[in-house]
């Protein structure tokens, strides 16, 4: 197929797991390490960097000793026909339930910050059709959408931020280290599971013109999305204090609502930033629907994964409608990550990586051609 | 050719359901922009206990300068209420067009509606949810009815909202103002329980004036602030940086300028437990107005170390009183030390925030203030 033999350069994979990292958490991340860790939500965040670490190690480990198969392929090889495939369609499962509160979180906030009276159901259908168009054309052109919205969605952000800044209160940071260690530690580890997106990687190795240089590279996406992680928590923090941090629903979007750019025409920029984020939460869930379709291809070994976009969008548009308010959709998202992430983090790769050396199987470079 | 025609039939039809079908479209003249709210308490306190005067500007006399005249540039609707939000739903039913939020820039707060925390209360609650309102709006109140503000006809700027925005941000470094914007005033309240807002005046000839300010506790009214109190409480609460000090040299007052300072808290806890705090002044100004009748010309050093203690006592003695005020009068902590002490001070905060008032009022304050004069003006 034209688009899916393509390979996608080593930079390109960054600048997607950057976009991706980055746009699954920032809407709620000050609030929810606000929550447990107050005034040190940050170094809580960067802990849970330190974390992701690890994990993205052990994930790239996985990966790079497959480097001709993907996560479908060799968890048959080394957990035998049956329990492979089971454990793939779980982390299909897996994929689905992430993708469905990440379109429901999209179609929330649109609906209360920008389209009040437009419905829901017609917000979710449009996105995830324009997803599906995305995912259609294979993994290289999301590749390349990535790398063109990259600076799209980084640079107004941050210029915004920087505005932010003078108006701010740094002492609302005061006083460092005084939260319980065990505290902190537990919020890292909470927050360390908002990753979820790292063990996507273990499908597409084989499409990286250079599978060797995946875990240096997937460490430094660590590292950039962590740090941008950590730098949107302190400003979130620095304006408001602790105490209104925790009790914001989005509150990144409630800082741009508070700040007006300095002699500026535009007063509220809160709509200009909502361009900025649809951007990056569309690239998520155009990667978790890519994934999705393409493990199914995966499992019922077909060469196109285009097949199986356009069936799961009506799936996914039943499983984004579940939740009844928006405290469920919360409530849910959590217990996602809290159920599943752990095992497809840590667990499941570790779990694989040692039955691969106890079993001796190995990914040989005989296979050229990845199917 | 046929299935062609078919599939570009589909696709017309799908791009004009999808792309036509908005159904948050709103015509920038169907929108009434709101520039000021006044907020009271109705005649109804049971059923409606709300009274929502709005400020709509007339865009078509829309004009952003001085020369303004008639009376129907602006148009105030006013609206009884179960709650702020009630009141905005009614009122859109009542007038052609829809209420637009973002830009309002200043709500007044009528005297009774201050006096009432259960309102209070409800309105800054509904005034965080609602993302319509900007965070940064100015909070003001008066004495009487907020109505009455919006409906002054001033002839300078005559909109209510803008004139307050405009008077906020021209504002020099001798103009001691209260500022208080929403986010502020709701994050204090959570801090420190209390927080202080400014008050407005319609003066004759319909000038606004904004003198003083009103301290609230716990939602509800506390005490006035007047404008001579007000100025060292600011300072005191590094909100103002610059300032004027009047000292008496030979019967008349001389000004001095501050044109630059800087304060810092140091707070100790004693060995029976009481707190010191120490507030650390450091400012710097110079003398603009002097007098003929002068003992000796200022350029002579001895003397002006003489005057820099002067000035140095009467700084430290309106600091003092200022604190006197606050701990003795209100027993309030207006400055929000105890926010200072949870961030500077973590360990004196878990022994103290338990018993707050009663460390506050009993605190030992010794002030320290150092001056210099560095500037004469242009004769000796």
């Amino acid at each position: 197929m034209l688009f899916n033999d393509d390979k996608i350069s080593i930079r390109q994979m960054q600048i997607m797991f950057v976009l991706d990292l980055f746009g699954t958490v920032v809407l709620t991340l000050p609030r929810i390490t606000a929550e447990t860790a107050g005034v040190d939500a940050w170094i809580a965040v960067l802990l849970a960097m330190g974390l992701a670490f690890v994990y993205a190690y052990i994930i790239s480990s996985l990966a790079v000793s497959f480097p001709n198969d993907t996560f479908v392929g060799y968890s048959e090889k080394i957990l035998g026909k049956v329990i492979g495939c089971i454990v793939s369609v779980i982390f299909f499962s897996y994929i689905l339930l992430v993708l469905g509160m990440e379109v429901r979180i999209f179609g929330e906030i649109n609906k209360v910050f920008i389209l009040p009276s437009t419905p829901i159901e017609f917000m979710i259908m449009t996105m995830l059709f324009l997803a599906a168009y995305l995912v259609r054309k294979g993994y290289e052109a999301k590749a390349r959408f990535s790398e063109f919205i990259f600076l799209f969605v980084f640079v107004p952000l941050l210029i915004e931020l920087m505005f932010i800044l003078p108006a701010g209160d740094f002492s609302n940071l005061l006083p460092v280290f005084h939260t319980p260690v065990p505290v902190i530690l537990k919020t890292s580890v909470t927050t360390s599971l908002t990753y979820i997106i790292l063990p996507l990687i273990l499908l597409y190795v084989p499409y990286y013109n250079k599978p060797k240089k995946t875990r240096s590279a997937l460490l430094k996406a660590v590292a950039v999305a962590g740090i941008l992680q950590s730098i949107v928590v302190i400003v979130t923090i620095v304006k408001f204090g602790v105490n209104d941090t925790e009790k914001m629903i989005w509150p990144i979007i409630s800082i741009m609502q508070s700040v007006s750019l300095p002699q500026s025409f535009l007063e509220r920029q809160e709509g200009l930033v909502m361009i900025f984020w649809t951007l990056s939460i569309f690239s998520v869930i155009n990667a978790f629907l890519h994934a999705a379709s393409f493990i199914l291809s995966r499992i019922f070994k077909t060469k196109e994964h285009n097949l199986f976009v356009l069936p799961l969008i009506p799936i996914i548009y039943f499983l984004a409608l579940q939740p009844q308010n928006i405290a469920q959709v919360y409530e849910y998202s959590t217990s996602i990550r809290g159920q599943f992430g752990i095992g497809f983090l840590i667990l499941l790769p570790i779990l694989l990586l040692v039955v691969a050396k106890l079993r001796g199987v190995k990914g040989g470079s005989n296979e050229k051609t990845v199917n | 050719m046929k299935k062609r025609l078919i599939s570009i039939a589909i696709n017309l039809v799908l791009i004009l359901i999808t792309l036509t079908g908005c159904w948050d479209k709103v015509e920038i003249n169907d929108r009434l922009f709101v520039t000021a709210l006044g907020i009271d308490v109705s005649d109804a306190p049971l059923t409606r206990p709300y009274n929502i005067s709005y400020e709509i500007p007339n865009l078509g006399k829309w004009k952003d300068g001085l020369d303004i005249k008639g009376e129907d540039f602006k148009f105030i609707k006013t609206q009884k209420g179960e709650t702020f939000y009630q009141a905005s739903i009614r009122i859109n039913s009542n007038i052609p067009g829809k209420l637009y939020y973002g830009y309002t820039r200043a709500a007044i707060l009528g005297e009774d509606f201050t006096n009432n925390s259960k309102l209070m209360k409800q309105l800054f609650e509904g005034f965080e949810r609602d993302n319509e309102i900007d965070r940064g709006m100015y909070i003001l109140t008066t004495k009487g009815k907020a109505e009455d503000i919006l409906k002054a006809q001033t002839q300078i700027l005559p909109y209510t909202g803008l004139y307050i925005r405009e008077i906020y941000k021209g504002l020099k470094e001798n103009d001691f103002l209260k500022i208080a914007t929403m986010d502020k005033v709701v994050q204090e309240f959570k801090q420190s329980g209390n927080t202080m807002i400014p008050l407005i005046f319609v003066k004759e000839k319909n000038q606004y004036q904004l003198k003083g300010a009103v301290i609230l506790k716990d939602f509800k009214y506390f005490a006035e602030v007047t404008a001579e109190q007000l100025t060292p409480l600011l300072f005191l609460k590094n909100e103002i940086k610059n300032g004027v000090i009047d000292i008496p040299v030979q019967g008349v007052l001389v000004p001095f300028e501050v044109t630059d300072s800087s304060l810092k808290y140091k707070v100790e806890q004693n060995l029976n437990g009481t707190l010191t705090l120490h507030v650390i002044v450091k400012a710097e100004g110079e003398i603009n107005t002097f007098t003929y009748d002068t003992p000796r010309p200022l350029m002579n050093e001895d003397y002006l170390e003489q005057l820099t203690k002067h000035v140095e006592k009467e700084l430290s003695q309106t600091i003092l009183d200022s604190m006197r005020l606050t701990q003795k009068q209100w027993k309030i902590d207006v400055i929000h030390l105890l926010d200072y002490i949870r961030k500077y001070y973590p360990d004196i905060y878990t022994n103290v925030k338990q018993n707050w008032n009663y460390y506050y009022t009993n605190m030992n304050v010794d002030v320290n203030v150092g001056v210099q004069i560095r500037r004469i003006g242009s004769i000796k």
